[in-house]
């Protein structure tokens, strides 16, 4: 029985035993030892786990509720951009060198304390844990970026500018025709460009319709390759009804999945990925 | 009267003391035995509530003192409770 006792003890809230598990453990000593002390002592070490998990459950449900408060808040105010013939970018470089750098941090506590498995693992999946956290947190957090007619907007080494776009009623649709310059981002790396951009570009207006592109010309051929610093003037063209009032080109291109890791990733399915202005 | 946060806050009252001379105390004056994890339970919230609070141990066994907030909560309690009995004693006496 007494040994019974001690273990629904240890029962308790972790925090709670530190505070006062010496003290409870004197009077268990002084109280005896009987059925009604132990169901007793099982029954208080329950009500205490339910109370602790109430606040924690509360709290984080509060932390919840603020954080999406704010990505909502944060939703309804996208960053346009200037339309003054600027390149943005999916700015993946710090993410990807700090990737690199939790690796490695990872990689180097892990030897380090590989005698010691259960402890590493606990440090392991606080880091990723916390990085997981930050990555979702910043993306939670950051606006929509809208690139205007103009501007331009670099996915890793490809950059896409809309110059300017011409509508032709047909009926209760419109046909649109979109100049459009792919060029590279690399300063050293040449692309190949053949019909991709069919592919992988879409349009989406307001109400989150796809559109896909119906045809793709580029005025310097079916392929070509695009050296650092040059451009490749190209035309899409697409159907979209009148009640679509904004359009915007975006893409599904499929990148490898860590890439979702970067900070800043416009992949991240938390993030709120930039358009490109067509309407 | 059953209340294990009050009848902590009536035993220290009489002075400080420690857990098990709490559950002596309350079984004298109030008939009743209170099981280490009601007595630990009420002492935990007593003293997140900031109505009492520990005071220098000499061995493993901590005391607790009535705080003045504490003081004032439980002179609250037994007005309440005074105004509750004598009501139900008047009506008791004329049912």
């Amino acid at each position: 029985m007494k040994r019974l006792i001690r273990l629904a003890a240890k029962l308790y809230p972790g925090p709670w035993r530190d505070r006062y598990g010496e003290e409870f453990e004197a009077l268990l000593d002084d109280a005896g030892v009987n059925g009604r002390i132990a169901f007793n002592v099982l029954t208080g070490a329950a009500l205490m786990q339910v109370q602790r998990w109430q606040k924690v459950g509360t709290g984080a449900l509060l932390a919840m509720g603020a954080l999406f408060a704010a990505s909502w808040w944060v939703g309804q105010r996208p960053y346009i951009s200037p339309g003054t013939h600027q390149v943005f970018r999916m700015d993946t470089t710090p993410g990807a060198l700090l990737e690199f750098l939790v690796i490695l941090v990872l990689a180097i506590v892990g030897m380090m304390t590989l005698a010691r498995v259960p402890r590493a693992g606990r440090v392991f999946a606080g880091i990723a844990a916390g990085y997981m956290a930050a990555v979702v947190l910043v993306s939670l957090l950051t606006p929509r970026t809208i690139v205007s007619i103009g501007d331009s907007y670099c996915w890793d080494l490809w950059c896409v500018g809309i110059q300017n776009v011409n509508a032709t009623p047909q009926g209760q649709n419109i046909f649109y025709t979109a100049e459009v310059s792919l060029f590279s981002d690399a300063t050293t790396v040449q692309l190949e460009v053949t019909d991709q951009p069919k592919r992988f570009f879409y349009l989406v207006d307001e109400q989150g319709r796809r559109f896909p592109i119906l045809a793709y010309a580029s005025l310097a051929g079916p392929s070509v390759t695009v050296k650092p610093g040059e451009s490749v003037k190209s035309s899409l063209t697409f159907l979209a009804p009148a009640d679509a009032r904004k359009l915007y080109l975006t893409d599904d291109l499929k990148w490898p999945p860590w890439v979702n890791l970067y900070f800043g990733s416009d992949l991240n399915p938390f993030h709120r990925r930039t358009l490109l202005r067509v309407v | 009267m059953s209340d294990p946060t009050l009848l902590v806050l009536a035993s220290l009252c009489g002075g400080e003391k420690h857990g098990y001379a709490m559950m002596e105390d309350i079984e004298r004056f109030a008939g009743m035995r209170l099981g280490p994890g009601t007595l630990y339970g009420a002492i935990t919230r007593l003293e997140e509530r900031g109505w009492i609070e520990p005071v220098a141990a000499e061995d493993r066994r901590q005391p607790y003192t009535l705080t003045t907030s504490g003081r004032e909560h439980l002179k609250t309690q037994l007005d309440t409770l005074d105004r509750v009995l004598k009501t139900a004693a008047r009506r008791l006496k004329h049912a």
